[in-house]
């Protein structure tokens, strides 16, 4: 039977999931740098090991509220399409394995952010996952910005 | 040998196409130098011995990778040279050109296949003129007779079998292949001396003999062929098919020419199977020849029918079959054992390595801060101490590190400089003047990024130095100078730029002409006092040109203004001096990195950000009553002119101080006469600073360069003052 292997993580009360494939590596929130003139969800850069890369605030994305930062607060760094960036999470909750039949499209409206953003919603007895569609978060919307 | 080259198509040879090409590009431009010389010198017999190998190991690579017109040109080319080896033509500047012409056209070939593309270029009509020229002088039917010789050689050769490392498995194959009659040979194989991509070779003949039996070893292996200068290599192969056969197939590879067979002894049937010994000697390109040596009576019968009339006709081909061998001993006997002094690496790995160099660095100055700490606590204790001796000696370590990782990257301008000779060579030619370009300090160094990027403003100059700088013959025979005019490329460090000098012995630039058409094009008032220096950099300004006819070499005017911007956005400046009736001289300075900057580190807010210090001009303390608002934009006087200001604050949308002090800091930055204030909190000094970009995703944004990262980590950004710059010109015209 396939299965899915997801770092999960929280945003407010819901919980969100990622394709642990694309995760590099999870970090504490080092000082970032702001970024004038960038698109808004771009929280700004930070310096990981050398290298300079852009962090992307999830809450910003999703339309919800900026909350201060926690002990818990970490960034997760994904690889995608050879793009290294890092979105800014309130805590990392745990890595599991998901049944692909547990996995169901997304919900035609969304819970109050854009579907474009996600790929499905997995079920983990009471628990739902919302699995996120990486290819959107940080090109998509971005690529169509600097078109216009 | 190239018509057999179809067949190795279907050969995988991708991996090898890297370096070919890499080998074939250098062959090429030594073809180039090399031509250039030779047009200069005349018959330097040297010279032509190198040129020759030149284009005969480009005809031999590009055989084996199967590029057939590339083949046919060069072919051609070294049936050229051979002639002029051989004393049997003159070097003639119809010569010279149509073998420019072919460098020029293989050189266009590699490109294509380079974006892996088809060769689409023609060559029959280089090659037919190549023809055209050799066919003026006498044909040389029996060149080369030492090739006869060396055959020779080999055939009084002793065969020892050699010692293949042959593991338990191919034991058993081998006695197998004893028991079932099957022929176990030793196949040394011999390669045109220099050539390329040895362990290609390898590769093919070992699949051609997979075709026919087993290879079980090869001796030396691939490896060590691709990285050793090993000219030769040795199979052992188990093969039911008549040796002949074998060494009909092998000597279609190109550069092969020589492929000797031995029965291979076997172990334990080892006296019985000696006794078999037959040597079967040749050389290219299809001749057979039975070793004197054989033992007649142990001829086995696939042996059976080479023996006898075969080695005569083999001895009499041998004699007259020579065009296609390998240059004679004196050529080739100086580059084979060259040690290697040089190896090339991936610019990325080198990258990667002064990152990491970087990283070090300010992780040892974190170690640096803590250690100063544990002091302030622990004063007293030794361990303390002896932490921070460690750490000031790591730190001597540390920047040696860094200045030897940094020199990694340093290319000398030579590299640059040598496509300039033939530039110079052909304008000349165009324009029916006489002009030596004269090279100088190419061995002087410097950054990789500078190199790549510094080639077409040069180009320009030395175009403009060349079509408006030198005058015609008949022009200087009148002035009372020689013919010859000359251009000089010198190239030095001062200080921490490096300059580049072109100067020609020209007739200077038309300085009350330059002046006329700068006020007749509203580009200077008409009574504005100018100095020579300014009136002669008036060239640079947009829209420039005094070129009464418009040539292809240069004009257009939109020639200088580039230059001059190109120069700008690589940090670096250009300057002119010109005197009558002597010539110009064009002086440029760049920065030796364009990797590491200086910059000048401010604070707006809470946040730092780096200003290129080559494009501060000056920082000044300004009272905010002194600033006034004009047009909507804050201005501010300095030396009775008016500066444009920019809040960074306002411009990056920073949070508002909450209060604001009476003074404020203002960085004057600028190109030549466009200047800008930039209004910050505070200044925070000087430093070298490390560029890097801020990756895919935020490239491209308005008033940012890069990205730093300073010693305690965080991540600066570096200020694009060419765009800041722009957007106030904008907003002042608006």
């Amino acid at each position: 039977m396939a299965e899915e292997q997801l770092v999960t993580f929280s945003l407010g009360s819901e919980e969100f999931g990622v394709d642990i494939m694309r995760v590099q590596e999870i970090i504490r929130i080092p000082p970032i740098t702001r970024v004038p003139k960038a698109p808004d969800y771009v929280e700004g850069v930070i310096n990981l090991r050398g290298n300079v890369i852009p962090v992307v605030s999830l809450r910003n994305r999703f339309g919800m509220n900026r909350v201060e930062e926690t002990d818990l607060s970490r960034i997760v760094v994904l690889q995608v399409q050879s793009k290294v960036f890092g979105i800014r999470v309130d805590a990392v909750t745990e890595v599991l394995r998901l049944d692909s039949e547990a996995i169901e499209p997304p919900p035609q409206v969304a819970i109050g952010m854009d579907s474009q953003f996600i790929r499905g919603v997995g079920k983990i007895g009471e628990r739902l996952l919302i699995l996120l569609d990486l290819d959107n978060i940080m090109g998509g919307e971005l690529s169509h910005e600097c078109s216009a | 040998m190239s018509q057999d080259d179809d067949k190795n198509q279907g050969l995988d040879l991708g991996e090898f196409l890297e370096f070919y090409l890499l080998d074939s590009q250098e062959q090429i431009e030594r073809l180039g130098a090399g031509l250039l010389q030779l047009e200069k010198e005349g018959g330097n017999i040297g010279l032509i011995n190198d040129l020759f190998r030149s284009a005969h190991s480009l005809k031999g690579a590009s055989g084996t990778m199967g590029f057939t017109p590339i083949v046919a040109l060069t072919h051609a080319a070294e049936d050229l040279l051979d002639r002029l080896r051989q004393g049997k033509t003159e070097v003639s500047l119809e010569m010279i050109d149509i073998l420019l012409g072919v460098t020029d056209r293989v050189k266009a070939m590699l490109a294509q296949v380079e974006q892996r593309l088809e060769i689409t270029l023609g060559y029959e009509d280089l090659v037919a003129s190549m023809k055209a020229l050799i066919s003026g002088d006498i044909p040389a039917a029996q060149a080369n007779q030492q090739v006869v010789k060396e055959s020779e050689e080999v055939l009084a050769d002793e065969f020892v079998p050699l010692e293949f490392p042959i593991e338990e498995p191919d034991h058993a194959k081998i006695n197998n292949a004893h028991i079932m009659g099957y022929g176990v040979y030793q196949v040394d194989i011999k390669l045109a001396p220099n050539t390329l991509m040895k362990a290609v070779r390898a590769v093919m003949a070992t699949q051609r003999l997979e075709g026919m039996g087993t290879v079980i070893k090869l001796m030396p292996s691939v490896e060590e062929l691709e990285t050793g200068n090993a000219e030769a290599f040795s199979l052992l192969v188990l093969c039911d098919e008549p040796v002949a056969e074998m060494q009909r197939e092998l000597l279609e590879i190109s550069e092969i020419v020589e492929v000797v067979i031995h029965p291979y002894p076997d172990g334990m049937a080892g006296v019985e199977e000696t006794m078999k010994e037959i040597a079967v000697a040749v050389a290219a390109p299809v001749l057979v020849e039975v070793s004197p040596k054989v033992n007649l009576d142990v001829v086995t019968e696939e042996k059976a029918f080479k023996i006898g009339s075969v080695q005569k006709a083999a001895l009499e081909t041998k004699a007259t079959v020579a065009n296609s061998s390998p240059p004679s001993e004196g050529v080739t006997n100086g580059e084979g054992n060259t040690q290697v002094h040089t190896i090339r690496v991936d610019t990325v790995r080198m990258d990667n390595l002064i990152n990491l160099v970087g990283e070090m660095v300010i992780t040892r100055t974190r170690l640096v801060q803590i250690g100063l700490d544990l002091k302030t606590q622990y004063s007293m204790d030794n361990m303390v101490n002896n932490l921070n001796e460690a750490n000031v000696y790591l730190g001597r370590l540390m920047n040696d590190l860094q200045e030897s990782v940094m020199r990694l990257r340093m290319v000398a301008i030579g590299t640059v400089f040598s496509r300039f000779p033939r530039l110079v060579r052909d304008l000349a030619k165009k324009t029916g003047k006489e002009i030596e370009l004269v090279l100088k300090g190419e061995d002087t160094e410097l950054d990789k990024t500078v190199v790549e990027v510094i080639g077409d403003p040069l180009m320009h100059l030395i175009r403009n130095s060349v079509d408006h700088g030198i005058e015609s013959p008949a022009e200087r025979r009148a002035a009372g100078k020689a013919e010859l005019g000359t251009v000089t490329l010198d190239a030095y460090h001062e200080g921490n730029h490096i300059a580049i000098v072109i100067s020609d012995d020209g007739d200077g630039l038309p300085l009350d002409k330059i002046r006329n058409i700068a006020v007749s094009k509203g580009l200077i008032g008409e009574r504005e006092e100018l100095s020579e220096r300014d009136m002669a950099n008036l060239i640079f300004l947009p829209g420039f040109s005094t070129a009464e006819k418009v040539t292809d070499i240069s004009g257009r005017g939109v020639g200088m203004d580039v230059v001059k911007r190109s120069l700008n956005n690589l940090g670096g400046m250009v300057d002119i001096t010109t005197r009558k009736g002597k010539g110009t001289t064009f002086t440029i300075r760049l920065p030796l990195t364009l990797a590491i900057i200086q910059a000048l580190l401010v604070e707006v807010g809470e946040e730092i950000y780096a200003v290129p210090l080559s494009s501060v001009l000056e920082t000044l303390l300004v009272n905010r009553t002194d600033i006034k608002t004009v047009g909507g934009l804050p201005m501010v006087q300095l030396r009775g002119n008016t500066l444009p200001l920019i809040s960074l604050q306002e411009k990056f949308g920073l949070p508002a101080p909450e209060t604001e002090s009476n003074e404020v800091f203002v960085v004057v930055v600028g190109f030549g006469d466009k200047a800008l204030g930039l209004i910050v909190d505070e200044l925070r000094g000087q430093q070298e600073v490390v560029i890097k970009s801020l990756g895919d995703f935020l490239n491209n944004l308005p008033g940012i360069a890069g990205a730093t990262i300073l010693g305690d980590g965080k991540v600066t950004l570096i200020l694009d003052i060419g765009s800041l710059l722009q957007d106030v010109l904008v907003m002042n015209k608006n």
